[in-house]
């Protein structure tokens, strides 16, 4: 390993920068549109910037590069699969647009303008929950990733984790998302020197032909075709592009960066831009992980390989940096991931079992004690959850969990004038039956009934999950048109 | 190298360096676009 105490020493330069920095937004802040959604004000460079800080911790280059290690080169489909989805969203302004003109701080809120009361707080449980679940396991994926290039100890590890969650936790609860974007961007340019720097050093140990070799020995055409890998196929192709269409415009850390530009226009070139380099970013953390194949062979494990290499190949001084860019990516997605579930609980759970409202400043002290129990939370959980199939797969069904029934409500919402409050609130139920199914049976598949086996394949019950909540949307609605005519809401969606 | 694989290369190269490029225009123009949010921003 090439660790050493010059390493750390820019490590801890970099983080004093960051909660220097990030304190300082604190005197900017007024009022809770100011905290919430940094006034509305960010332009395109820096929303793309901020967007794709969000959407990188170390937990993404984990899993990715662990994707990369077992799906050999068909795992870059899933880049590109990625991609188009959100190119998509950001050709059309498909929901994001929509939502954007509602001028809302969160998905929920629009449920009570198209809807009622009742599905925004169904929406909101359902949200919180999944979402932070979705998050739990992030802290573990980083312990593992140090572990692996500082050569350090598991017990070394969690005092780590520790420091860098109070780190993000006390920027966050003070400075709002403000804080939030400032941090991102430095964080944005740490990453993207750091992602660089990485890959040429990698591609000068390791080079194609040899991953090509790897691959084809310990894949076959299962690593090059992603038609014939027995952990991809059709379904696992259809539930990804639904997924990514839902989660791209609804998964509430990506949707509040819409909500933070500074015009519905601009909304939609963020996505736009931040799509076309999803792929790429995809890509990237994927070689790294078949480089480690290549490099180690498969007896190395998949999880493990990537920040091995890492360790091994990179050289100290330049590994400062390296940590320190995965150290920004975690903490830029903390950071906005903790903003944006605790503003789903203060404005979405609390808020309307309330019969008082909360005044502003009651709202953003609300946010900030959530801020805190949920760091609490993903430290324990992390800790103690053991991860069912891949690291992906699992982050994309409990996103599954609230986008599938949340898509169906807010596309519905949106573009079909019979979407009613029934409708929707049946979709937000349905939507969350097929991943708890998963989560549930996973654990007893070997003693199901053969019948039930398609359950616990997670790429059916992820594609079945998305499916799902569109058809019980559509029939209930139908069905309840007179009992529950559905609200107009066209006078809100005029352009800014 | 094979075919297959060789594609993939290309556009691994293509899609990496897309990124990278936006990364750095992204990069150039989100210092001015910080320091206008900051401006624009009610102080306390």
């Amino acid at each position: 390993m090439n660790y050493t105490i010059f390493d750390t020493f820019i490590i801890i330069i970099y983080l004093g920068l960051t909660v220097y920095l990030g304190l300082r937004a604190k005197k900017y802040i007024e009022n809770s549109e100011g905290y919430f959604v940094a006034g509305r004000k960010v332009k395109l460079a820096l929303g793309i910037a901020t967007l794709v800080a969000t959407e990188i911790g170390t937990v993404t280059f984990m899993y990715m590069a662990e994707f990369g290690f077992t799906m050999g080169f068909s795992s870059f489909f899933m880049g590109i699969l990625n991609m188009i989805g959100f190119i998509i969203i950001g050709y059309t302004g498909f929901i994001v647009s929509g939502l954007r003109k509602l001028k809302i701080m969160t998905i929920p809120e629009f449920y009570e303008i198209k809807y009622n009361k009742n599905v925004r707080l169904l929406g909101g449980i359902v949200l919180f929950l999944s979402g932070v679940l979705n998050m739990g396991i992030f802290l573990k994926f980083d312990a593992i990733f140090l572990s692996e290039t500082m050569g350090l100890g598991q017990n070394v590890l969690i005092y780590i984790m520790i420091i860098m969650l109070i780190v993000v936790v006390s920027y966050t609860i003070l400075g709002g998302m403000l804080s939030v974007v400032i941090t991102d961007f430095m964080q944005f340019v740490i990453i993207s020197v750091g992602m660089l720097i990485v890959t040429i050093i990698i591609l000068t140990k390791v080079s194609f032909l040899d991953i090509s070799n790897a691959v084809n020995m310990n894949y076959g055409e299962g690593g090059i075709n992603p038609l014939k890998n027995l952990k991809m196929g059709w379904f696992f192709i259809g539930w990804t592009i639904i997924a990514n269409l839902a989660t791209g415009s609804l998964h509430q850390p990506i949707a509040a960066k819409a909500f933070c530009s500074e015009s519905p226009k601009v909304a939609r070139k963020v996505f736009l831009f931040f799509g076309l380099t999803l792929a790429g970013r995809s890509m990237v953390p994927m070689l790294w992980g078949l480089a480690a194949l290549a490099f180690f062979g498969p007896s190395v494990g998949a999880t493990i390989g990537m920040p091995r290499l890492i360790g091994t190949v990179v050289p100290s001084g330049v590994l400062g940096i390296v940590l320190a860019g995965m150290l920004a990516a975690s903490m830029s997605t903390y950071s906005a991931y903790l903003l944006s579930w605790s503003s789903v609980a203060t404005r979405d759970i609390i808020s309307p079992i309330r019969k008082v409202p909360l005044s502003e400043e009651q709202s953003i002290k609300v946010a900030k004690i959530f801020s805190l129990l949920i760091g609490i939370f993903i430290l324990v959980f992390g800790f103690l959850y053991e991860i069912p199939a891949t690291a992906y797969q699992y982050l994309v069904l409990t996103g599954t969990m609230y986008a599938s029934g949340a898509f169906a409500v807010v596309a519905g919402g949106l573009y079909w004038k019979k979407a009613n409050s029934k409708g929707a609130f049946s979709a937000l139920l349905a939507g969350i039956l097929m991943p708890m199914l998963f989560l549930v049976l996973e654990k007893f598949k070997n003693s199901l009934p053969e019948w039930m086996g398609f359950i616990t394949d997670i790429n059916i019950s992820g594609f079945v999950g998305m499916i799902l909540p569109i058809i019980v949307m559509v029939i209930v609605s139908l069905l309840t048109q007179k009992s529950t005519p559905p609200n107009d809401i066209t006078k809100y969606l005029k352009e800014e | 190298m094979d075919l297959a694989s060789t594609i993939w290369m290309i556009l691994f190269y293509i899609f990496s360096s897309i990124f990278f490029i936006i990364a750095g225009v992204v990069i150039f123009f989100g210092f001015k676009d910080l320091s206008d949010l900051l401006s624009k921003s009610e102080k306390k």
